[in-house]
């Protein structure tokens, strides 16, 4: 065994509860296990106990043991177990820390006083590992790369250093779903190669075919231990329900279909799930043109933007020659490769930055000519980092201070501000400090400050940005919910989960280089695979399937893209066919 | 096999090493640094503003010319320094009625002390700020580690001095989009001593844990790859000396040494004034 934990106890120094609770588990050489559970189940704090993070530089009491390669973690330091546990972060701008790509990758190596030449030889081996070559990142800033490239040089930072076993902590958590894809492809090549890989994600949907194991951890404990296939066919309610696990949609298709197709294996991923059902869905005569869900209707302009290109002080030109309309009421969606320039339009959009050529309206006025404060009024934004806008020392007033600078009445400020604090469910937190507030909570106040206005536009920069996969969709959930009650509203959201732009977005704007490149419904523009490729996106699981099943023969509608949209039209089909019979 | 996309140019911010080729750029690392102490040392030697104003003029030279520094970044370096400077001036035209009356500015008197010392005290500060600029552009933080260990000091040092380097720029880059998020939720800046201490307040709060959060996932990263395991460790790359650090070294001294043996030929008689 590589890795023995026995009855681990870990408490934070300021916490009564235990954050682990008696966990024991062991990992054979050469596993591939999975680490799952909702946010602060205490799954990260498993990991950091394995790296050796805690107990050396976390304070905290800790029972139990946790062993691997042989050593007991306590006795040696983090760095002194590097050689045996690489680890990669959720966030690869807080990982590399030196300037050139090379060195970042030989930094190490290095530390471990290993000779010149045998450092430049597992630079170039942890290059080809992640697949990089080293003549395309010969004197490149560890920042100018994608974020995908960025965690693959952390992957290969840590495996040049050769240990046994890999750490992984929601290593795609930030990426766009291509980089995403290329991480998770590396991490395979990692494990065919022979390294004993742990991983914790929420985005289980290209994990669990690869996955030996998945330990599903849930209140500090371990509740669940087995095969994902089994654990997913068997147990999906604990895990979803109980555990907060978000179930992959191919998962969650084979399970709505279990009472008409006998699994063999159960289907784990599209090409499973096409192979067992294509013969019969083949059979089903009656095609049927599924109306495409109804979408907000396009109301009044409210933003134009014209030929708008930007050029930063630096020189790198962020937007080449951009055209694009946002209507009223319309939930928006800008999605495609990080550095495409998605937040640059976001920030023209509200005046922070100003076009190099070209003309942005909002609200019918030139933006160039209009009124900073009119504008913010009218006009909400909300930063990745919520802390970056908050200015007041207690909830209530954060809320409020937006309302004071517009100058409203005292009646209006308290009774806006207290429906907007009970609308996020932050009342009982009214006179906390910001700061003291949980990741989430930041959120949903950062959030509130601007609603609070009653703004006509709404920017969401990222809103999921540094958030687990499973807390940030459910504010995007809780948050889109109110936006569509504000009926009017227009809501314009950068992300990459092209299942929450599905359920919740009207139209989909792809960009890529500083351009847009797709426009159009999310289920339009989901066939196109040139543009997804260009926009470094990827359609939904369910879009896959369908797509699939329209290569194979199958007459299923190409806009169907979620599990509930499917089953309506195989159940109506299946009807059908049963009525012709 | 992945590919990456070419290079991109610059962010833009002021503090940061510029990649490009140069003479200054090919120079030692350690060169470059003392030859930056060497210009703060005679800033102080030298006493007359015609020497200051024409060291201020060899450094720009150096930077743009020598340092291939593009004319965009220098003037936005430039722009922080300079506004600094005047503000010594100002204070010094504003407080020190010293030797005699030379002209009047509104209700102002303006005397030829206040001048004189402004002056010098601005024109120190562009000199040794610009050097200091010059040093940042135009070296590779990493080749300054190389060189500081390789003169005796612990890597962990050198290694801190890196990571201001490295991560100034990224520091930058957060005080903008902070300043940016504040305007957004209606923030003005106000003038005034009040209005600066509240606009400071305001901004450093945010900064300070962003700092702290990067600081500390920093730390574990690089305590995770063996960082401080051992109390030295092996660098890929070697120091030398550059042919041209030593020239330029040579230079300097030569030129500190006459500033503190001849003194400087346009040292003011008390209570004249002379630029």
């Amino acid at each position: 065994m590589i890795i023995n934990i026995d009855k681990l106890v870990w408490r934070f120094d300021v916490s009564a509860e235990p954050a682990l609770n008696g966990v024991s588990f062991t990992v054979k050489r050469g596993e591939f296990v999975l680490i799952v559970g909702a946010s602060g189940s205490g799954k990260s704090t498993l990991a950091n106990c394995i790296k050796g993070i805690v107990p050396h530089l976390v304070g905290g009491f800790l029972e139990g043991s946790v062993e691997v390669d042989g050593t007991k973690t306590v006795e040696l330091p983090v760095s002194h177990l590097s050689s045996k546990v690489g680890m990669v972060f959720q966030d690869p701008e807080t990982q590399l820390c030196n300037l050139f790509i090379t060195d970042e990758i030989a930094f190490g190596p290095e530390n471990l006083k290993l000779p010149p030449d045998l450092v430049r030889t597992r630079v170039r081996e942890a290059l080809a590992l992640v697949g990089l070559r080293e003549e395309e990142i010969d004197q490149r800033f560890v920042y100018e790369v994608s974020g995908g490239q960025k965690q693959r040089i952390a992957i290969a930072s840590v495996l040049a250093m050769q240990p046994p076993i890999l750490l992984f902590d929601e290593p795609t958590a930030n990426l766009d779903p291509q980089g995403g894809a290329d991480v998770i492809a590396a991490i395979k090549r990692l494990h065919d190669g022979g390294h004993t890989v742990l991983v914790i994600e929420h985005r289980l949907d290209e994990l669990v075919e690869v996955a030996d194991r998945m330990i599903v951890v849930n209140q500090g404990r371990i509740v669940l231990d087995g095969p994902p296939r089994a654990l997913l066919q068997d147990s999906a309610e604990v895990l979803e329900r109980a555990c907060g696990v978000r179930i992959p949609q191919v998962a969650a298709l084979a399970l709505r279909l279990r009472d008409d197709f006998d699994w063999s294996p159960f289907p784990l991923t599209v090409g499973e799930l096409v192979e067992q059902t294509q013969p019969r869905l083949a059979t089903l005569s009656a095609p049927t043109d599924a109306a495409p869900p109804a979408h907000q209707q396009a109301g009044d302009e409210v933003a134009r933007l014209e030929a708008v290109s930007y050029v930063y002080p630096g020189g790198i030109q962020a937007l080449r020659g951009v055209s694009l309309v946002l209507h009223r009421g319309e939930t928006v969606a800008i999605a495609g490769t990080n550095g495409s320039g998605k937040t640059t339009l976001a920030r023209l959009l509200i005046g922070l930055l100003h076009p190099t050529r070209g003309r942005v309206t909002l609200l019918g006025k030139d933006l160039a000519a209009s009124d900073d404060q009119e504008i913010l009024r009218r006009v909400g934004y909300v930063f990745q980092y919520p802390e970056h806008q908050f200015v007041k020392n207690t909830v209530y007033a954060e809320v409020a201070y937006g309302l004071e600078v517009h100058q409203y009445d005292a009646a209006t400020i308290k009774g806006r501000t207290e429906a907007v604090l009970e609308l996020f469910g932050l009342s009982r937190y009214r006179d906390r400090h910001p700061l003291q507030l949980s990741g989430g909570e930041k959120r949903r106040l950062s959030v509130a400050t601007m609603l609070v206005l009653e703004p006509e536009v709404l920017i969401l920069d990222e809103p999921t940005f540094g958030q687990d996969a499973d807390s940030s969709r459910r504010m995007m959930e809780h948050l889109l919910g109110v936006v569509r009650q504000r009926r009017g509203m227009t809501t314009v959201i950068i992300t990459h989960d092209m299942e929450l732009v599905v359920d919740y977005c009207d139209r989909l704007v792809v960009m890529a280089d500083g351009d847009v490149i797709g426009d159009a419904p999310p289920r339009e523009l989901f066939p196109q695979d040139d543009m997804l490729r260009r926009g470094s996106l990827i359609r939904p699981a369910v879009s896959e399937y369908v797509a699939r099943l329209r290569a194979s023969g199958v007459d299923v509608p190409a806009t169907i893209a979620r599990v509930d949209e499917f089953m309506s039209w195989y159940q109506a089909a299946r009807e059908r066919d049963a009525v012709v019979v | 096999m992945a590919t990456i996309a070419p290079a991109r140019r610059t962010s833009g911010n002021v503090i940061q090493y510029v990649r490009t080729t140069s003479a200054l750029h090919r120079m030692d690392a350690m060169s470059k640094l003392i030859a930056a102490f060497g210009v703060s040392l005679l800033v102080v030697l030298i006493n007359g503003n015609v020497e200051l104003l024409a060291l201020f003029l060899v450094v720009s030279l150096g930077a743009l010319v020598l340092g291939n520094v593009p004319p965009l970044q220098f003037l936005r370096g430039a722009r922080v320094f300079m506004i600094f400077g005047s503000g010594l001036l100002i204070f010094q035209l504003l407080f020190n009625h010293s030797g005699q009356p030379v002209g009047q500015l509104g209700p102002l008197g303006i005397y030829s002390g206040g001048l004189e010392f402004g002056i010098k005290k601005m024109l120190s500060i562009w000199v040794v700020a610009l050097s200091s600029f010059t040093f940042i552009w135009t070296t590779n933080p990493r080749s300054l580690i190389v060189g500081l260990v390789r003169f005796g000091i612990p890597y962990r040092f050198a290694w801190a001095l890196f990571l201001v380097m490295r991560f100034g720029p990224v520091f930058e880059d957060e005080l903008r989009i902070i300043k940016d998020a504040q305007r957004v939720r209606g923030f003005k800046r106000r003038g005034g001593v009040s209005g600066k201490i509240e606009q400071y307040k305001r901004y450093t709060i945010p900064m300070l844990v962003s700092m702290v959060r990067k600081a500390t996932n920093i730390a574990v990263a690089m305590d995770g790859r063996a960082f401080g395991a051992y109390p030295d460790r092996s660098f890929v790359d070697e120091f030398h000396w550059s042919r041209s650090g030593l020239v330029l070294l040579g230079l300097l001294l030569v030129a500190i040494l006459v500033a503190a043996v001849f003194g400087s030929p346009f040292v003011p008689k008390q209570g004249e004034f002379r630029f």
